[in-house]
């Protein structure tokens, strides 16, 4: 196992500096000076002045050089000083991302509670209403777009009916830890963030389910006299795991991906909406930091994703 | 995963599913819409001050709705105007200008005077000034701040301080200090280079950072050590403003609290917050909903906001304008190097109807450059330019313009057809540039709308060359829509001076020897009325030219929670003071 | 949602059915059975009729609407719906453009867009994974380890970076989302390619000493199209939604050019004076991109019945 396991990192590294290379290549050698903002309504500026700020940022280096070393830091864990904010860039990640983990953790905790329970229960029930009502739900929510539903649901819940914040993730003036008002701030981003998870899960257990009900074990065990209810929830569903497990990834991919439009859409001071900003401003540190730093939590959410396959199915550490 | 879906459920999917979206889609149509309120009615100038009803009570905080959060809480570094917004309301400057007229007034400054060759500074410091930590505020916090700028290399700064005698030698280590910056007990003397008539407002309205705080960063000796990097820029400790600040989370809010030391007295309020949203949609919304107390918000959700009673609506105009600008020195569009085309293209658009349609009414017309809210602005003898398309096409005829074919007027061959860019996302100047695009071509002007982000823009309004006239100074776009947020200052030197076509921000490639003559005079003849009688030259002569289509000045559209009793705003200056000027005096009526 | 790999329903095919040579019978039993397939017939036919009215918008416009899709009228701003005058069925917007022309040309814009992206990526797919599976070796790990990289950064950040950074036009965004979005079809391509070099009727292509290409283009390549194109109408979906996603930060089609995401993210603006401009782009972005999941799904199921179990 625990070879395994290192295989799947020493495997991650080539792609780690992958990743590095393509960040670097894609911001840098877009057309449009990341200084040209920054100096915008700057009258007077003299072209030594220009030079100076330049070298400042160390932006007269040849690329190649830049870029080792931009990775050099970045491997010794530091990202630099963001252009516009002027602090350490690993200071903003810090306090932003745990906001998007929080918002992404429970978007995932709500689509595999809400979403394997409806697909369990669409097999259970198949061809019936529920069923139905269910397939209904899961296509829908692939086809809305998202920032739709999110600004539908600030317009009518909050704005209307004043049943939620507009957005942010407190009220001024309540404390950090009003677990009430925290959690009303989170209801729309949570529901519009997990809308598509729910409809993949639902979808998935369904057939999974139809998968495992139609097998010998299960046979078994309802000629054992079992409970349909037991062997349903408890065997069906201890054999779903698999597939819950695999599917986690992908969707921490599409969670963080999501959390832009939803951060955007909900005011959530996050990760998303930070680098949102920043690359709308150019301001390349914060930018890099944060497609590397999220690629590499993506990396390690795969190999994880991979251990924990393999230990749950011995004949995947084989191949 | 496999989806299938039967048949009759599937039909039943797409009836419901679209059933659905029509529903929650009309939710917030289905609200009727109140009639406006007849207290409202006549607010659409600015509101009298409230009378104060009892005695102020203390207590209480503002919250301000934004949709850009601040970058860097520093004078010497911030670019942006959240962040001034900010930084504002803690630390002061030697003189402040009129909130009504952008005349310099008093600040930290009791007096300050102008010698008469326009060289010199004189400011007197008020008694008793101190930081919000009891320490002593001093003439050599100014000095510091001079100095900071000139040896920072991250500002943007030092063409404010840069003609002080001495300050470019102490800006590259030549020196171990500004001379002529002289501390004396209260005075302050400065002395510049040459007559340079803007330095009053630019100098003394220059906000002081502590030299107790940041003095450590920087060497006299050596020019290397400066204050970029110094982590107080984003966190500052000391205050001299009404408010201090609290607590700062990135892309969420601002807090700031009172500053009991404040030298106009302590303010009422307990706290200011800046709270960030992503769009002035979102703000809108939070300001319907009480979330924020105040914001500036965008014409489109004014008739929505303005039925709120909760909300006092505020008005008027801002300094500065969105125009569109033809470049003259463009190879190939040379036709914007006649007057007589530009002026069509004044008269062919219907810009009272753009502010009408776009503006809801809330703005103005402008003819040339400088605002009309300036003391320096005189509309007399200024052509209104009104629409008027026959005018137009009659002035396109007499250049020897025929209409082809197609409709699009031609000369010798060559259509009269240029592309307008503007920056995606304003959606003011995005409108306006497909009204513009669509008038015109009525007319037998051919526009090709164009949209790019604001930084290659910005790129290619400074940076790029045209193959013709690069030399020149001429940029690689032929005409584009951008706008102006002015200082409170009316020197337009670095947008109009011809000596600004290459490298300043006179991207239009004009030249005209009134015109520079008027704004050199308006730099260096320093008494107000010989000022106002220089740009009185230079506005005439632009709005005769018209190297732009002048466009509109837009109104700052100010809602305020009428529980906040002392609100009095004007436009000056721009945007973060002209608003709070008196914010220790405001007070929450409950 | 913007994230394409996990974003849309994941048609995971089971693996191509065992026997069939060609791809003629398959075609037809599919044709067969999609046509008693009425509700992938019904979204088919949703489908063409919104092609169709976008091929023919300008037609349209000019000889029924009689209105331009830049047309304005700065008189008659916000106009309600009218059924009386057909540009204004669906009301118009705020500079008094016709909602319903704009629509039209919307859907040929927001269709160009997600056809357009899908056509890219899919040749792109294919060419790649076919090799990939088919030669193996080398070239099959550089494919590999450039999906795996790919795949590790998330694709909003790709997108972000790539839109903010280069503003593209129209068409330099198709070229975009076409280029970050070929991984999973790639990967599927290339799954079902390994296993079927190693069927029967491949290697006996092998053994009679056909072509590489050969044994690509007519004896794999065949097998595989018809799951591949489930994959791409699901895809052509998802990346309608995802210019619709993008324009609503902003950084999708540019206006004036209509399309169906910044028309939603422009109305979803003025929703508080013209309420009623929200119900068609909203619609057609919804309806289209359900009528291409139900057909991905039609055709699944038409083409391989076996999956159908209950």
């Amino acid at each position: 196992m625990a070879t395994f396991a290192l295989r799947r990192l020493i495997q991650a590294i080539p792609t780690f500096f992958g990743i590095t290379l393509i960040t670097f290549a894609l911001i840098r050698l877009a057309p449009g000076d990341p200084l040209s903002l920054l100096v915008f309504g700057a009258t007077d500026l003299t072209a030594e002045d220009y030079a100076a700020l330049r070298r400042s940022y160390g932006l007269d280096q040849p690329i190649p050089v830049q870029y080792l070393s931009w990775l050099g830091r970045t491997l010794s864990g530091d990202f630099g000083q963001s252009f516009l904010y002027r602090r350490p860039v690993i200071q903003m990640i810090a306090a932003s991302l745990p906001n998007t983990l929080q918002l992404s953790a429970l978007a995932l905790l709500v689509a595999v509670v809400v979403g394997v329970p409806l697909g369990v229960i669409a097999a259970r029930y198949r061809g019936t209403f529920v069923d139905q009502l269910i397939r209904i739900l899961s296509v829908a929510g692939h086809a809305i777009p998202p920032f739709w539903f999110g600004l539908l649901f600030i317009l009518v819940l909050s704005v209307q009916f004043h049943l939620f914040p507009v957005g942010g993730m407190l009220t001024i003036g309540k404390g950090e830890w009003d677990i009430a008002d925290r959690l009303a701030h989170l209801v729309g981003p949570v529901l519009t963030l997990s809308l598509v998870g729910i409809a993949n899960y639902s979808r998935y257990m369904r057939t999974e389910t139809l998968d495992i009900l139609g097998q010998d074990f299960i046979r078994t065990a309802q000629a054992k006299g079992l409970r349909e209810r037991t062997v349903l929830y408890v065997h069906a569903l201890r054999n779903a795991l698999l597939p819950i497990i695999t599917a986690l990834g992908g969707l921490l991919a599409f969670l963080i991906s999501g959390s832009v439009v939803v951060e955007q859409v909900f005011a959530w001071p996050g990760m998303g909406r930070m680098t949102f900003e920043a690359a709308r401003s150019k301001d390349y540190p914060i930018v890099m930091a944060v497609v590397v730093i999220s690629s590499a939590l993506l990396l390690v959410s795969y190999i994880l994703r991979d251990v924990a396959y393999g230990v749950a199915d011995p004949r995947v550490r084989r191949s | 995963m496999r989806l299938r879906l039967s048949v009759p459920l599937r039909r039943a999917l797409v009836g419901l599913a679209i059933a659905a979206f029509v529903v929650s889609a009309c939710a917030p149509a289905a609200v009727p819409p109140a009639a406006p309120s007849p207290a409202k009615a006549g607010q659409a100038a600015p509101a009298a001050p409230a009378a104060p009803a009892g005695p102020p009570t203390p207590g209480g905080r503002y919250i301000f709705g934004s949709f850009s959060d601040a970058k860097v809480l520093s004078p010497v570094l911030s670019t942006d105007v959240p962040s001034a917004e900010v930084w504002w309301r803690v630390y002061e400057s030697l003189i402040k200008v009129d909130r009504n007229t952008g005349q310099p007034v008093p600040r930290l400054a009791e007096k300050f005077e102008f010698s008469p060759d326009g060289k010199g500074l004189i400011f007197t410091l008020r008694d008793g000034l101190t930081w919000s930590d009891g320490s002593a505020f001093s003439g050599d916090d100014f000095k510091f701040t001079a100095e900071a700028v000139m040896r920072s290399k991250k500002t943007v700064r030092k063409n404010i301080f840069q003609d002080i005698v001495g300050a470019r030698e102490f800006g590259e280590g030549k020196a171990d200090t500004i001379s002529g910056i002289a501390v004396d007990g209260k005075t302050i003397t400065v002395t510049l280079e040459k007559p340079f008539c803007p330095a009053l407002t630019g100098i003394g309205g220059f906000g002081v950072i502590p030299k107790s705080v940041f003095g450590k960063y920087m060497d006299p000796r050596d020019p290397s050590k400066n204050l970029d990097d110094a982590p107080e820029n984003t966190a500052p400790p000391l205050a001299m403003g009404v408010f201090k600040l609290k607590e700062w989370k990135p892309n969420d809010h601002i807090t700031l609290e009172r500053n009991d030391r404040f030298f106009g007295g302590k303010a009422f309020l307990d706290e200011w917050v800046f709270k960030i949203y992503p769009d002035a949609t979102a703000v809108a919304a939070a300001l319907k909903t009480g979330e924020i107390d105040a914001a500036r918000v965008e014409p489109k959700d004014l008739e929505e906001l303005k039925r709120v009673d909760s909300l006092n609506f505020f008005s008027f105009l801002a300094p500065g304008y969105t125009y569109l600008g033809w470049n003259q020195l463009r190879g190939g569009k040379e036709f914007f190097q006649s007057k007589e085309v530009r002026q069509a293209l004044a008269y062919g658009l219907n810009m009272d109807q753009v502010i009408d349609k776009i503006l809801f009414g809330e703005g103005k017309k402008m003819l040339a450059h400088t605002p009309p809210v300036s003391w320096a602005y005189d509309p007399e003898a200024l052509n209104d330019y009104k629409y008027d398309p026959k005018k137009a096409q009659a002035l396109l005829e007499q250049e020897g313009w025929t209409k082809g074919p197609d409709g699009i007027y031609q000369k010798g061959g060559q259509r009269l057809e240029f592309t307008l860019i503007t920056n995606s996302g304003n959606r003011v100047r995005e409108t306006l540039l497909q009204i513009a695009a669509e008038q015109y071509k009525q007319l037998g002007i051919s526009v090709i709308p164009q949209t790019e982000s604001f930084e290659a823009l910005v790129d290619r309004l400074g940076k790029s060359k045209d193959p013709k006239y690069g030399d020149q100074g001429g940029h690689d776009y032929d005409a584009f829509i951008l706008g102006w947020s002015l200082g409170d200052d009316p020197d337009a030197y670095s947008i109009w001076h011809s000596s600004q076509i290459q490298g300043g921000f006179n991207q239009v490639g004009y030249k005209n020897e009134v015109v520079d003559k008027a704004l050199e005079d308006g730099r260096t003849n320093c008494a107000q009325a010989d000022r106002k009688e220089a740009y009185k030259r230079f506005d005439r002569q632009l709005n005769e030219d018209q190297p732009y289509n002048f466009g509109f000045a837009p109104n700052t559209l100010l809602f305020v929670n009428k529980k906040f009793q002392g609100v009095d705003p004007g436009p000056f200056p721009n945007y973060y003071n002209g608003t709070l000027w008196n914010v220790e005096k405001w007070w929450i009526k409950q | 949602m913007v994230a394409t790999e996990a974003a849309k329903p994941r048609a995971v095919v089971g693996p191509v059915v065992a026997g069939r040579k060609t791809g003629a019978g398959l075609w037809s039993n599919a044709a067969y059975r999609l046509r008693r397939d009425r509700v992938t017939v019904v979204a088919a036919v949703g489908l063409a009729l919104f092609v169709v009215l976008a091929a023919s918008a300008d037609l349209l416009a000019q000889s029924f609407f009689r209105y331009g899709f830049t047309q304005q009228d700065l008189l008659n701003t916000y106009a309600k719906p009218d059924l009386q005058t057909p540009a204004f069925w669906l009301g118009g917007d705020e500079i008094g453009r016709s909602q319903i022309v704009r629509l039209l040309f919307g859907a040929r814009i927001s269709l160009a867009v997600g056809f357009g992206a899908a056509f890219i990526n899919l040749t792109i797919g294919i060419a790649l994974g076919l090799a990939a599976g088919y030669f193996r070796g080398w070239f099959d790990d550089l494919v590999q380890f450039v999906i795996s990289t790919l795949n590790s950064i998330p694709t909003i950040f790709l997108l972000l970076i790539v839109a903010v950074l280069f503003s593209p036009g129209t068409w330099t965004l198709v070229g975009i989302l076409g280029l970050l979005s070929w991984q999973s079809i790639t990967l599927f391509v290339r799954g079902q390619t390994l296993s079927l070099r190693e069927r029967d009727f491949v290697s006996a292509g092998r053994v009679i000493g056909a072509s590489h290409r050969r044994l690509m283009f007519q004896h794999i390549l065949p097998n595989v199209l018809p799951l591949v194109f489930i994959l791409s109408a699901i895809d052509v979906g998802g990346l309608i939604l995802v210019e619709s996603a993008l324009s609503f930060l902003g950084l999708g089609v540019h206006p004036p050019t209509p399309s169906w995401g910044n028309m939603l993210t422009n109305a979803a603006q003025h929703l508080s004076r013209g309420p009623w401009l929200v119900y068609g782009p909203g619609l057609a972005i919804f309806s289209t991109v359900l009528c291409l999941y139900l057909i991905g799904d039609g055709l699944r199921d038409a083409l391989d019945p076996r999956l159908k179990q209950d």
